[in-house]
């Protein structure tokens, strides 16, 4: 196989698979998106000096890692 | 030290269409996707170059061993499961206590035992294993395409198969960390590694009368020719791949892995033509069910995989050895095809390929990841040996 059609045929692979992950990346939901709407949707006034609440005292307020584990918060 | 200045010239149209994607594909995920994906995906595109600049591979290293005792690639290895040892216990041993990371841990037992012997076959027969099959496909090898094709495949029955093995005999996860404590387990495995070493050098210098040194230097005025173009000594590629699955560790809370990835685009493409994978096991719950059902670009190991076939892609262009000639005969076609249905398979069912679950596993101070090199070199034996039946390669003591 001459190198000009090794370019076609892998260049058109990377091409369709470009295209699938689009096609998939428009079809599918991001993670856990009602999570982040939630926390977009909350207000809490805290006053000067006041403790923060439990649920924002460490770094769990980041939205969640989509590595494989359950998202260590401090990512 | 020979002189190893690359005689073709750069490639440049692709060489600026492999940065301009790469550019507009991490903008595109730092936009659109939470966290610090774009950094994993750019974690991987140094993974391409590295490999493919090193080239440093797996599956020609141990058939270079099994058939000629030439063990230069094989030391290699052993120094970066070394390196990355170092580099990994003591993060893994919460020395750094803001780091919050996972061990690539996994049962140690029948499935991981049988998954590891059929990938050592087929790396052999497919010419890849998981990190040299991205690379080589990434390099524009077309017969790697095909290896790649089957290797999802073969991934993807295998996630339909795993639960059925892993109810066969074996143990749960068993970490020499939390046996041993981080000191003395690293120093354990260090001591092993060690003697794996001396005993490939042995048999290197039985056959031989000395080994080829595993080259770091180069000539002064050929760095920054080399550090852009290949072909980089193999130390820099264990130094490269080393510190890169460090990132992973610590950007991505995991250690570098490819396969998990090559199931799930066949677990979207199956569900994409009518199948529910999502019916399956494996696919039910927890972290695969949320991938299955979320975009690829969320997925840690799809976005690295994309950047190693990118980043390979850009250093093969960049070394002027994009698309190479490829002679695909019908015996090639076939070994690809199998090679890379057992690749899959294999992958699947011992919780990873060479670098999840051997480097991975291993710098994790897993059991499992010395189970699949056990059964992985195993398998790579026989993989040899069905290669001289195939006839595809010479009987042993011919030259290649």
């Amino acid at each position: 196989m001459k190198r000009k059609q090794s370019r076609i045929i892998v260049g058109t692979a990377i091409g369709a698979a470009a295209i699938a992950v689009a096609i998939d990346h428009t079809r599918q939901r991001l993670p856990e998106p009602e999570k982040q709407l939630a926390s977009q949707q909350a207000v809490i006034i805290i006053d000067e000096g006041e403790e923060l609440p439990v649920e924002n005292n460490g770094d769990c307020g980041k939205p969640p890692s989509p590595g494989r584990k359950k998202a260590p918060c401090s990512l | 030290m020979k002189s190893a200045i690359p005689t073709q010239a750069a490639d440049q149209p692709t060489v600026l269409v492999a940065s301009l994607a790469i550019l507009g594909i991490s903008l595109f995920v730092q936009q659109s996707v939470a966290g610090l994906q774009y950094l994993t995906f750019l974690i991987g595109v140094g993974l391409g170059i590295t490999l493919m600049h090193a080239a440093f591979g797996f599956t020609g290293s141990w058939r270079a061993f099994i058939r000629e005792r030439n063990g230069k690639g094989v030391r290699a290895q052993l120094m970066l499961l070394g390196l990355t040892s170092l580099l990994f216990f003591p993060v893994l041993g919460q020395i750094f206590p803001s780091v919050q990371a996972g061990a690539a841990l996994a049962p140690v037992g029948t499935s991981v035992l049988a998954g590891a012997f059929l990938f050592g076959i087929g790396m052999q027969l497919g010419g890849g294993c998981g990190s040299g099959t991205l690379y080589t496909m990434g390099q524009g090898q077309v017969d790697m395409l095909i290896t790649l094709a089957f290797f999802i495949v073969g991934a993807t029955l295998g996630t339909v198969h795993l639960h059925w093995w892993l109810s066969l005999p074996g143990y749960g996860s068993i970490s020499v960390i939390a046996q041993f404590g981080w000191v003395q387990a690293l120093l354990l495995q260090l001591v092993i590694l060690a003697a794996l070493y001396g005993l490939v050098r042995l048999l290197e210098t039985r056959r031989y009368g000395n080994i080829k040194p595993v080259e770091w230097q180069i000539p002064q005025h050929e760095f920054t020719q080399r550090f852009i173009h290949g072909q980089w000594p193999l130390w820099w590629g264990v130094i490269g791949l080393a510190l890169l699955n460090l990132a992973t560790l610590i950007v991505a809370g995991h250690p570098w892995s490819i396969t998990y990835a090559f199931g799930l685009w066949g677990a979207k493409i199956w569900a994409a033509v009518g199948g529910d994978p999502g019916s399956w096991v494996y696919w039910s719950s927890g972290y695969a069910e949320q991938s299955l059902n979320s975009s690829v670009l969320t997925d840690t190991t799809s976005v690295m995989d994309f950047g190693i076939i990118l980043g390979s892609l850009l250093a093969a262009a960049l070394a002027g050895k994009f698309a190479p000639r490829v002679k695909l005969t019908g015996k090639r076609i076939f070994t690809a095809v199998a090679g890379g249905l057992l690749l899959g398979y294999g992958a699947r069912l011992g919780f990873g390929c060479n670098i999840g679950a051997l480097v991975g596993g291993i710098s994790s101070g897993s059991l499992h990841g010395w189970l699949w090199l056990l059964a992985g070199f195993c398998g790579a034996i026989s993989g040899v040996y069905l290669r001289i039946w195939l006839k595809v390669d010479r009987p042993m003591g011919t030259r290649q």
